[in-house]
């Protein structure tokens, strides 16, 4: 592994990689989420030949939001963060609350898409890039995922 | 709420919430070991804090005389089968499912016609989203196995390499004689993706459709096989069935129970009820899903026979990992697709 190359890969890209874990995981495991991503791809026998390792972080980072949500006890906790966020104003001041906790409700997979399409403003071609998916795929996972927001919002004015 | 309201809360909410990240952690100057573990950087080495040094020497002398008392157990211990090779090196999705079958009918002429061996079976799963590799075994109850290893897609490889016989039951009451039967009949069979499959080139449509493209949603609050909560989706198809010497309707339902959270698929079952014979069915049902430590040869083919495949115009190989061996050319590719997508759906994999 070339550390120097690599270095300059984390050093250019973490920042927005965290940001992007954050939607994923929120923001206790986000730094932790990001830098096990990068230390996984990093070191697979892909990364050396990879044109675009930015994109291959981003779909690392999905993969180990992915195992973070199956992991029991994360899931507890996660759990209980969203069972708590709508009343969570002192933890989390700035947000659309019933959002947050709907958005918590989605799969790692739809949540990267809605962050890719929101958040990066990446159309629907970019993001299957991003995350090695075909536009369909994205299309039809933020299709559900909208579905979902939309249902769970609208119960809440109920 | 219009698509204009919720596009506009989803910007405020992930832009606030991207707002509040922390920042990122040093840069992971070792993979294994970070600085905070005991670890200083002198030029271009990583070397243990002096004060760490003697400890690391012990847990290093510890740790080797681990390894060797493994690798002497496994010496010992060392059972055949080409699965056995599992070390470090690469990452890759990894399924295992629980399957079996049944049948309540009732022939009209006499006894219902069972061939093949065994209606319960485990199918585990390997595949590399990068790399586009696939490797399959089925274990059967008397423990023998097949195995089957893809490249580029399970179900319309580039190439394809298999070893060991179906053994799984056939149900059929004649002259209906093939009603059930082991699920992929050879062919890749999984709960879940578990990586991205790529599109034929050209078609506009998935590879293999999944329980949200089949099934609609029945019920968001049912319980999954581990108890938490699960999604019910649903497929019922109607049709009929028959030949010159009888038929009638049949009713397949497909049933899966999925996990709200990350969208596995943790339970499939299908029925088919034939008017006038009585039903079949199967259950697969996921056992785990995490991620595994491969080594770099794991899906070399050693061992198994190359199938001859039909290649999809624009799909090609995937160049060879390291460790790998360089599988032999497989001559002029043919330009017809070995399964059309409707194919591949009606008994593809799911997710």
């Amino acid at each position: 592994m070339d550390r120097r190359s690599d270095e300059a890969v984390y050093q250019a890209h973490a920042r927005e990689l965290v940001q992007f874990a954050t939607g994923l995981v929120g923001p206790d495991d986000a730094p932790d989420v990001a830098v096990d991503a990068f230390v996984r791809v990093s070191s697979s026998v892909v990364w050396s030949e990879a044109s675009d390792r930015r994109a291959l972080w981003f779909r690392a980072v999905v993969f180990e939001a992915k195992s973070w949500h199956r992991s029991t006890a994360r899931r507890r906790a996660r759990e209980s963060r969203v069972a708590t966020s709508s009343n969570a104003t002192t933890t989390l001041p700035e947000y659309d609350d019933e959002v947050t906790a709907a958005l918590c409700l989605l799969s790692p997979q739809q949540r990267a898409v809605i962050m890719l399409t929101y958040w990066a403003d990446l159309d629907v071609r970019a993001v299957g890039d991003a995350l090695g998916v075909s536009p369909g795929t994205v299309r039809k996972q933020l299709a559900r995922a909208r579905q979902k927001l939309r249902g769970e919002l609208d119960r809440g004015r109920r | 709420m219009d698509d204009a309201e919720l596009d506009e809360r989803l910007r405020y909410a992930v832009v606030a919430m991207v707002a509040n990240a922390p920042p990122p952690r040093p840069f992971p100057h070792s993979p294994a070991v970070g600085h905070a573990h005991g670890l200083a950087e002198e030029g271009d080495q990583i070397v243990p804090n002096k004060s760490n040094r003697g400890r690391l020497l012990l847990v290093g002398v510890a740790l080797a005389l681990a390894v060797a008392g493994g690798w002497a157990a496994w010496r010992v211990a060392a059972r055949p089968g080409p699965v056995d090779t599992v070390g470090a090196g690469l990452v890759v999705s990894h399924e295992v499912v629980a399957y079996e079958q049944s049948f309540d009918l009732t022939c009209p002429g006499g006894e219902v016609n069972v061939t093949g061996l065994f209606d319960t079976m485990v199918f585990e799963s390997w595949a590399s989203q990068d790399l586009g590799r696939w490797r399959q075994v089925v274990r059967y109850p008397d423990g023998s196995q097949r195995s089957l290893v893809a490249t580029q897609s399970p179900w319309y490889p580039v190439e394809l390499f298999t070893s060991g016989e179906l053994q799984g039951q056939q149900i059929g009451c004649p002259p209906q004689n093939n009603l059930l039967n082991e699920p992929g009949q050879g062919s890749w069979f999984s709960l879940n993706p578990m990586a991205e499959i790529p599109n034929i080139p050209g078609s506009p449509e998935p590879a293999v459709q999944s329980y949200s493209d089949l099934g609609r949603l029945v019920d968001s609050n049912a319980v999954g096989p581990d108890g938490r909560p699960a999604e019910l989706w649903q497929a019922v198809v109607d049709g009929t069935y028959g030949s010159e010497s009888g038929g009638g309707t049949i009713r397949q339902v497909d049933e899966w129970l999925v996990d709200p959270v990350d969208d596995r698929v943790l339970r499939r079952s299908h029925s088919q009820d034939y008017e006038g014979l009585g039903e079949v069915r199967w259950t697969a049902r996921l056992i785990s899903s995490e991620p595994a430590t491969v080594d770099y040869g794991f899906f070399t083919p050693d061992g198994l026979n190359q199938q001859e495949v039909q290649v999809v115009p624009g799909l090609t190989p995937n160049a060879p990992i390291p460790g790998e061996r360089p599988s032999e050319p497989l001559g002029p590719a043919p330009t017809v697709p070995r399964r059309s997508p409707s194919e591949t759906t009606s008994q593809s994999a799911d997710g």
